[in-house]
């Protein structure tokens, strides 16, 4: 199976060079796509000295946008799979095999599940606790499909859901996490989530804060709530 | 407001309501404008339901009656809508000029490689 390591950064001059160096001794083989997404810092040029490819957007469409940059071109240039790795170092590339070995096994969508058992010390505050609990009884209740982890960013897609993605994920926040989800559930598709482990940010800033963050969610929530039972379409429909 | 007035509008303000969901639904509205509608929805429908409040507004601001209140308070919000959505064409004219300008740059640097493969052919 061909795969395609797909890295969205958004002003990640700061961090991306470590992690582009860790993927590149942990998985020598795999190639990598950086989506620029509109930084006004110097990540593209980072991304490009490190040896990645890379694919700059002329402004920010947020990860959506960026990941189904990504997925379209990992289908124009034959590969088979992607992996959605963070910019920010919080993901262990040495467990992208974990998430490649969910797709061998069968699975359409693999998940990293930063809260499995045994793996990851990872923990939240308790307004995102609430608020990740609520989304996660969200895809329950429109899927029927019990998945803890629904936010990770940390996943490996295969084939179908490659296609699938690559031109009906939203651009909507969270559109590339829960809604994206709830899109290959309801197309019959198999997800599969793993432990996986979770570091703290090595450097930059989250994406959002405070009441920004609090405003985006109601709105994905809207988003999620209305688009329930939707029919699914993939490219070419 | 009587009661047969409120009962019309508040029904009106469903449909609406309505609409704008399958709007989301079928993406053809962000959710950004969704939830912004949505609430305006909710502030009307408390001004259908406590008109008092349009004549607080009204005395606060020196006129008179409900009615011109709730004029008052509907008119500044629709001038805010608009400056609103004037900044977001505005946004969006200054993306298709930065789209249309790397669309032409990429067409003359084909063009351009098209021409010295064509060289190096003859």
């Amino acid at each position: 199976m061909r795969t395609l390591l797909v890295v969205p950064a958004f002003e990640e001059e700061d961090s991306l060079a470590d992690v582009l160096a860790e993927v590149k001794r942990e998985l020598p083989s795999l190639d990598i796509l950086v989506i620029d997404d509109g930084s006004t810092d110097h990540t593209a040029a980072v991304a490009r000295k490190a040896g990645a490819l890379v694919c700059s957007l002329p402004f920010n469409l947020g990860v959506g946008g960026a990941l189904r940059t990504g997925f379209r071109y990992a289908m124009l240039n034959g590969y088979d799979s992607c992996v959605q790795l963070d910019a920010d170092g919080q993901h262990l590339p040495s467990e992208v095999p974990v998430l490649l070995a969910g797709l061998n096994q069968g699975a359409d969508l693999v998940i990293g599940n930063r809260f499995g058992d045994g793996v990851s010390t990872y923990t939240v505050g308790i307004a995102r606790g609430v608020a990740m609990s609520f989304l996660r009884s969200l895809v329950r209740v429109a899927s029927g499909e019990k998945i803890q982890d629904t936010t990770s960013g940390f996943r490996a897609f295969g084939p179908r859901s490659l296609k699938l993605l690559s031109s009906g994920i939203s651009v909507e926040y969270m559109g590339d996490t829960v809604e994206a989800l709830l899109l290959v559930l309801r197309a019959g598709l198999i997800v599969e989530e793993v432990p996986t482990g979770m570091r703290q940010r090595s450097a930059g800033r989250p994406s959002q804060r405070s009441f920004r963050l609090v405003y985006r969610y109601l709105c994905a929530v809207l988003v999620i709530f209305a688009s329930v039972g939707r029919p699914v379409q993939t490219m070419g429909d | 407001m009587d009661t047969r007035t409120q009962i019309v509008i508040t029904v009106a303000l469903v449909l609406v309501l309505v609409w704008l969901l399958r709007l989301v639904r079928f993406r053809q509205l962000r959710g950004k404008y969704a939830v912004y509608w949505i609430g305006t929805i909710f502030i009307l429908e408390i001004f259908v339901f406590w008109p008092e409040l349009g004549q607080w507004v009204s005395g606060e601001s020196g006129s008179v009656g409900s009615l011109i209140g709730f004029l008052l308070v509907l008119s500044g919000f629709a001038v805010l809508s608009l400056i609103h959505v004037a900044w977001e064409l505005s946004r969006l004219e200054e993306r298709g000029r930065i789209l249309a300008e790397m669309n032409a740059q990429d067409k003359d640097s084909r063009s351009l490689r098209e021409i010295e493969l064509d060289d190096k052919n003859y």
